[in-house]
């Protein structure tokens, strides 16, 4: 006979909670600084969004709306497990309204719809440090950080432009933050990495894995690197969504035939259905 | 080639290994513009000294004073591991024996040399570009060969990448640990002749450790001959060598003529 | 007009249901009960106890079989469970000399006090299919050996010609507790050897087979291999007294290495340490393999092989996180991919107009 199990509110034990508080407070206090913090096994596997999981499991209280994202969209297997996770173990209401919620996690993306002020974002992290795959050690990375060393970065954006003329970094693009720290803004695509300068909400980034913690206070500057000559571009989409008509937004690229013949429509699901609604409404106003 | 003050002050050097001491009781001056050759056999204590000097390695005893640019004296000893980084970033250059360690074998040239120009806060491609450009020049690189990686250059133009790349930041002080070992004979008198080219236009001061006393009395200015981790012998490079009062060095200097 | 695609929810839901059925087999078969697992498939019960650092054959059995026999599942299972579960204070280190042993081996003497007890054991069996299962003859009713036996490691101690277990000032008294601690290299000895035990075995034996090929070759003897229960107490300052909360099996291995010494120092054989629990020779003996090849640089040898490098042996040798993050890439990745696709479509189009320039139209962008 199997005993029943049972588990705390938001499913972290009160302790766990206090100690990734704590980790947040030292990331909030130095921004974009990496804090070292004893994740906790969460019940999905390392890789899928367990350091968000355990920030927001952290910081979410039963008042919370929550909203959970993965490439932009509500309805992504991910997303929609980590959704239903929490509306388990939390019992919170969730949406999938950007505007409505007041947490949002996140995994590749920053929504369309801009942020404000008392808006929490938690981003889930791969791979937290920016040098990782130029240095693999971490003592080194940690020493470099410390020393504000980070002509290795620039070496590696010289050799691109070298070698293709641009720099060939498109998502997880390297930004400074509050003028001090080298950040890995996590795989958004660089077209996202100006939303995060001076936004109004607070930034949390969660890395499971790696036991990694750090975060950009509201209204922080976060500067995407280049060279004065050669400086950072945000990718562009030259094309509206085919469905809500939309632009200056990031695209998915559909596959349609077998030919591969494609459509570009919003990555971000929320952001194209209220686009969507508005648009239909102003036809039928005009009509 | 005085200038007012000694750039490198050492007294009573020592560190030690263990129970045993790499080298014991070392004082010398360095200038600005001034080239010392540190030289001896193997086990001589050279590479021990090098490494106390460049701060790789503990001070055991003993003191070494290097004034800055700013003009203050620091007692190297006592600095912490940020301040010893600037001074590398900005004022001091490390010629490895083998290229592959004073390089990124999978960086181009022009990274190579770039670098320490972008660990210092420089942020125009064109102008990093042009820099290092200028540079390959200076040490006979061919400027085409800018974007190439160093794993396809030879010995002798790894060994002159290595000195650009430590020249770049414009230091004052380069220490050199047998920098024309392993190179061909024809290809190790190029190389010299190029250091000395570059000493005299940047006013550069140098400490060279070398076994072969040929690589002293072509480019240095001063000698200092060390045995059993002491220095036993030390003054103007052609007296020491054309006139050399310990045995030992007479020794040195003799079985060269023989060989 | 094309529609965005829905339905991500009850994708799921689907799924799940699926798993269940594939994961039942033939509805006809009887289902497979946790004692059973427990009993008859106890090497694998081991082995999730061990690297999901949780002492519960019943709970691990019960993970195995939800997992639909996936090792790695059932090991994040367990731990996703522990990492639940309150904690109320420390144990005494256990004491692997203190009971005898089922099973006790030593390859460095040819014989010793207690002899060499073979207890059960694979080892010796031919590796063919038996029908009727791994049945020889019932094993002649023995006495327990009367009195614990001694350990090799300490008999070679007593004539100083072993490293002592520890060293004065080598880790700290209070080792820290790497599922509770961040890991930040570089890690004590402790640390290290509480990321081997929960380490995967298949990655932990790779490792020390390459040590015995010459990736950091320690002449490793098997100074003694161990499997037994041992006593559990638990340490209540408070009554004064440790209080004995029962018995857990486990496996040790202590590998007698390559001795060091000097004209100044005496030669001494060193140590590796292996421990898991429940049945796992492999595991315990492969730990003690690598444990000791990390001692490299406290033994003032040149780490030159991969089993010698601290930082990619524990960082790679969770397989639950090296799991997650491998099968990680079958999550969408189509937002990064479509960013590298602007680039990759962007460098093209540069090319193709670079060559209607016509050739020497240099690949440098002007600055």
């Amino acid at each position: 006979m199997n005993e029943p199990i049972t588990y705390n509110t938001g499913y972290l034990d009160e302790q766990t909670k206090r100690m990734i508080r704590r980790a947040l407070l030292k990331a909030v206090a130095v921004p974009g600084f990496q804090v070292p913090f004893a994740s906790r096994e969460v019940p999905m596997p390392r890789g899928w969004g367990t350091g968000g999981v355990q920030v927001t499991a952290a910081v979410i209280g039963e008042d919370d709306v929550l909203k959970v994202i993965d490439q932009g969209a509500d309805d992504t297997t991910n997303a929609v497990s980590i959704r239903s996770f929490f509306a388990t173990v939390a019992r919170v209401r969730t949406t999938t309204r950007t505007d409505e919620a007041t947490l949002v996690q996140t995994r590749h993306r920053i929504p369309e719809t801009p942020l404000a002020a008392g808006q929490i974002i938690v981003y889930q992290v791969p791979v937290p440090e920016p040098l990782r795959f130029l240095e693999p050690r971490e003592t080194e990375t940690r020493r470099l950080h410390a020393l504000e060393d980070y002509g290795l970065m620039y070496v590696k954006l010289y050799e691109d432009i070298a070698r293709y003329g641009h720099i060939a970094k498109t998502y997880d693009y390297p930004v400074l933050v509050n003028g001090r720290y080298l950040m890995a803004p996590s795989p958004i695509p660089s077209f996202d990495n100006p939303k995060m300068h001076d936004n109004p909400a607070l930034q949390l980034f969660g890395a499971g894995r790696e036991k990694r913690i750090y975060a950009v206070p509201p209204h922080t500057s976060v500067e995407s690197l280049g060279f004065e000559d050669h400086p950072f571009e945000p990718q562009r989409f030259d094309r509206p969504c085919e469905i809500c008509g939309s632009s200056g937004v990031y695209l998915d690229e559909v596959i349609t035939d077998d030919a591969g013949g494609a459509v570009f429509v919003c990555s971000d699901t929320d952001h194209c259905e209220r686009a969507s609604l508005a648009g239909a409404e102003d036809e039928e106003a005009r009509a | 080639m005085s200038g007012p003050a000694p750039l490198l002050q050492v007294r009573g050097a020592g560190h030690r290994y263990g129970d045993r001491f790499g080298c014991r009781d070392v004082d010398l001056d360095l200038w600005p513009g001034e080239v010392l050759a540190v030289v001896g056999e193997s086990g001589s204590g050279k590479s021990t000294l090098l490494g106390v000097l460049a701060q790789r390695l503990d001070l055991t005893e003993g003191s070494v004073r290097y004034r800055t640019a700013e003009d203050e004296v620091l007692e190297l000893g006592e600095l912490s591991e940020s301040a010893v980084r600037r001074l590398w970033r900005s004022e001091w250059g490390f010629v490895h024996q083998d290229a592959a360690d004073g390089l990124r074998m999978h960086v181009s040239a022009g990274g190579n040399v770039g670098e320490p120009l972008m660990t210092n806060g420089w942020r125009n491609y064109g102008e990093i570009r042009a820099v290092a450009s200028e540079w390959l020049r200076r040490v006979e690189i061919p400027e085409d060969r800018i974007d190439d990686h160093p794993t396809t250059f030879s010995g002798g133009m790894r060994q002159r990448l290595q000195i650009a790349r430590n020249l770049v930041v414009s230091p004052r002080l380069v220490f050199m640990d047998e920098p024309t070992s392993g190179l061909d004979v024809s290809v190790q008198a190029r190389l010299l002749d190029l250091l000395r080219t570059l000493v005299h236009e940047f006013g550069l001061a140098v400490v060279i450790v070398t076994h072969d006393l040929a690589v002293a009395r072509l480019i240095s200015h001063r000698t200092v001959v060390m045995k059993g981790g002491r220095v036993i012998e030390s003054g103007l490079t052609d007296r020491v060598l054309d006139d050399p009062h310990a045995p030992y060095t007479q020794l040195l200097v003799s079985s060269i003529l023989q060989g | 007009m094309y529609v965005a695609v829905k339905g991500g929810e009850r994708a799921i839901a689907n799924a799940h249901a699926l798993l269940a059925k594939v994961g039942r087999g033939d509805p006809a078969a009887p289902t497979v009960e946790v004692d059973q697992v427990t009993g008859q498939l106890g090497v694998l019960v081991a082995r999730v106890m061990t690297e999901g650092s949780l002492y519960d054959p019943h709970l691990a059995a019960r993970a195995l079989l939800q997992s639909q026999g996936d090792v790695l599942e059932a090991v994040t299972l367990i731990r996703s469970y522990r990492t639940t579960l309150p904690r109320f204070g420390c144990t005494l280190p256990v004491d692997t000399a203190g009971l005898p042993p089922q099973r006790r081996i030593s390859a460095t003497f040819k014989d010793l006090p207690g002899g060499q007890q073979l207890g059960a054991t694979f080892d010796y069996t031919h590796r063919l299919f038996a029908d009727g299962g791994t049945e020889g003859p019932p094993p002649r009713a023995e006495d327990p050996a009367g009195a614990a036996l001694p350990r090799v490691a300490d008999l070679l101690g007593a004539a100083a010609l072993i490293e002592a277990d520890s060293h004065p000032g080598q880790d700290d008294v209070e080792p820290g507790d790497l599922t509770r601690e961040p890991t930040v290299f570089p890690l004590t000895r402790a640390e290290r050897l509480q990321a081997l035990a929960r380490g995967d075995e298949g990655f932990v034996l790779g490792l020390g087979y390459s040590t015995q090929r010459g990736f950091g070759n320690n002449h490793p003897f098997a100074g003694e291999v161990r499997v037994g229960e041992v006593e559990v107490e638990f340490d209540a300052p408070e009554l004064g007294f440790a209080v004995p909360l029962g018995r857990i099996e486990v496996t040790e291995c202590q590998m007698v290495n390559q001795f060091t010494g000097s004209a100044d120092t005496p030669a001494q054989f060193t140590r590796g340490y292996g421990l898991a629990f429940g049945r796992s020779e492999r595991k315990a003996m492969s730990m003690s393999l690598v444990d000791r090849a990390l001692r490299a640089e406290e033994l003032g040898e040149r780490a030159t092989a991969p089993a010698q490098d601290e930082e990619f042996v524990i960082s790679h040798s969770d397989n639950v996180q090296a799991t997650g993050f491998v099968e990680h890439l079958k999550l969408p990745h189509y937002v990064d991919f479509q960013a590298e696709l602007l680039l990759v479509r962007r460098l093209n189009e540069e090319f193709r107009s670079r060559g209607a320039d016509g050739p020497g139209a240099g690949q440098e962008v002007p600055a």
